[in-house]
């Protein structure tokens, strides 16, 4: 596939001698977007860290808007500024406030000057609805505020792939939602998404496609409406019937 | 010039103004007079061999303090670092500088040392002795350093990657501002105690505050004030470390954020 922006070909990685990913492959074309399911452990978040090679694999390819990904890699911190990454337990910058979170990479890396910086961050901040709060310190926030301004923080870098880990796993109920709705905002506007997540209503109303992981293997991938009405495998019907 | 004075002056860039003088009066404009006549506007010209008392404390103690800091961040890094050669190198040099006692160290430092040395390269023994006391703590520091590392969670590091940062921008903008905030207290120990060591240069023949003390009590003149005069460096010693400590717990509500 010509226009795949990321691509995973035979991609085998152990820790130890436990195999985390088994015989991975995947390919991603651009704007599209991509839930992943499957049971804790399976290697969900070691799939898709490997995508920004926060993980390094041992065999096959990854290669990721044409550039591959291995310990030869000159530019891993092009390709990452390139990435966004979301994480479950959000990872603010403590020490920083909500602006200085969202500037400090597109000033250092990009070298953006600080005042075109601090207007994007605005920018970004009011499309996840937290401007107001942008002079304030990570841990004045709620959780949910919290985990928007790490969104803002990746799409100040202006990324051309988001990935999520698990974004809202770590969130009280009421606070899922309005981390959702930002993310189908993105969504909808075009963004290249991975999002390994357990919210089935999110994978339905946004995602193109389904992976479900089981083992370190993809079991099965389908289209998302495919996915919730017909699923193939035994495995994944035993885990939908669990999940939803 | 006036593009090096930093946007927000401090108050302790005033420090720096008779270190700059001291500098350039000695070496750059009055080098050989200063040699060659010994004396400079009627100021007579002092070995630092010669020097002593609560002014070599400050000295000591200043110029260690500034020194042994980023050479034990350096280390604390080095010691974290994947590549091999410069962990081992960092894990080898801490280890043997806490391993020997600081008495030994300033005693090599002047009698061992210069017989490394060609003939006639010169060291001054004051510089000898700060170098000495530096790498010594400097080892100290590098493990209170490494201790915050460790305490920070790994999102931190996964969060600055995976935003493009590289190792140096990485260090400088995220772990370390908020692994110093972390040991502010280890360090302040560890520069206590090491104004508190100071008093050991008397080894080499340099004598601070209470090294002049042990050489005046033997003075017949002050034969019997011998307490006076440990209370007095008791105090003095104890208004310096207290002064120090009001500082850093200063600097910790400072840059103290909500977690
Ligand atoms: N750094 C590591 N060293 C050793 N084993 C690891 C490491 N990270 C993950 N693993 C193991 O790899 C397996 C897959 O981990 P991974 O975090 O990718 O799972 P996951 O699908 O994201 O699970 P969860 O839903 O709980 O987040 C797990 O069995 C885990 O114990
Ligand atoms: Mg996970």
């Amino acid at each position: 596939m010509p226009d795949a922006i990321i691509q995973m070909k035979d991609v085998n990685k152990w820790f130890g001698e436990f195999q985390v990913l088994k015989n991975i492959n995947l390919e991603v074309e651009k704007n599209k977007k991509i839930v992943v399911c499957g049971p804790s452990g399976s290697g969900k978040s070691t799939l898709i860290r490997c995508i920004n090679r926060l993980e390094e694999h041992q065999e096959g390819q990854i290669t990721v808007d044409g550039n591959e990904l291995n310990e030869n890699t000159k530019n891993i911190e092009q390709i990452r500024a390139e990435v966004g990454m979301v994480f479950q337990q959000f990872n603010l910058f403590p020490h920083l406030s909500i602006l200085d979170n969202c500037t400090l990479a597109p000033i250092w890396v990009k070298k953006l000057p600080k005042k075109e910086a601090e207007e994007l961050a605005m920018k970004q901040l009011e499309k996840v609805q937290i401007v107001d709060q942008a002079l304030k310190f990570p841990g004045q926030l709620s959780g949910g505020q919290q985990q928007r301004c790490a969104i803002a923080r990746a799409l100040c870098m202006e990324p051309k792939i988001m990935l999520f880990d698990e974004p809202t796993s770590a969130l009280d109920p009421e606070m899922i939602k309005e981390v959702l709705d930002a993310m189908v905002n993105l969504a909808k506007a075009g963004m290249t998404m991975i999002v390994v997540t357990h919210e089935m209503g999110f994978a339905k109303e946004v995602a193109d496609e389904v992976i479900f992981m089981d083992e370190g293997m993809i079991v099965e991938r389908a289209e998302t409406k495919e996915f919730f009405a017909n699923p193939k495998s035994d495995r994944t019907k035993l885990f939908l019937s669990q999940i939803l | 010039m006036v593009f090096f004075i930093p946007k927000k002056f401090k108050a302790w860039y005033f420090l720096l103004v008779p270190i700059i003088l001291y500098i350039s009066l000695k070496y750059f404009l009055f080098y050989e007079e200063t040699i060659d006549l010994g004396k400079l506007d009627g100021l007579n010209w002092v070995e630092t061999g010669a020097w002593g008392g609560l002014s070599l404390t400050f000295i000591v103690s200043f110029f260690c303090l500034i020194f042994c800091f980023p050479v034990g961040m350096f280390l604390a890094l080095g010691r974290r670092s994947a590549l091999p050669t410069i962990r081992y190198i960092s894990i080898g040099f801490i280890e043997f500088w806490r391993g020997v006692p600081l008495i030994t160290v300033l005693f090599m430092s002047s009698v061992m040392f210069p017989m490394f040395l060609p003939e006639d390269f010169f060291m001054d023994k004051l510089v000898r002795v700060i170098i000495a006391i530096s790498l010594f703590e400097a080892a100290y520091v590098a493990e209170v350093i490494r201790g915050g590392l460790q305490a920070l969670p790994r999102g931190q590091y996964d969060a600055a990657k995976s935003l493009g940062m590289g190792y140096w921008k990485m260090h400088i903008l995220v772990i370390l501002p908020q692994a110093l905030k972390l040991v502010i207290p280890g360090i302040a120990n560890t520069f206590l105690a090491l104004v508190k060591d100071t008093p050991l240069i008397f080894v080499v023949g340099l004598l601070e505050l209470v090294g002049m003390l042990n050489l005046a009590k033997t003075n017949p003149e002050w034969l019997g004030f011998a307490m006076e005069g440990y209370v007095f460096a008791a105090i003095i010693f104890w208004i310096i470390c207290y002064a120090m400590s009001k500082y850093s717990y200063n600097l910790e509500v400072k840059y103290k954020t909500e977690r």
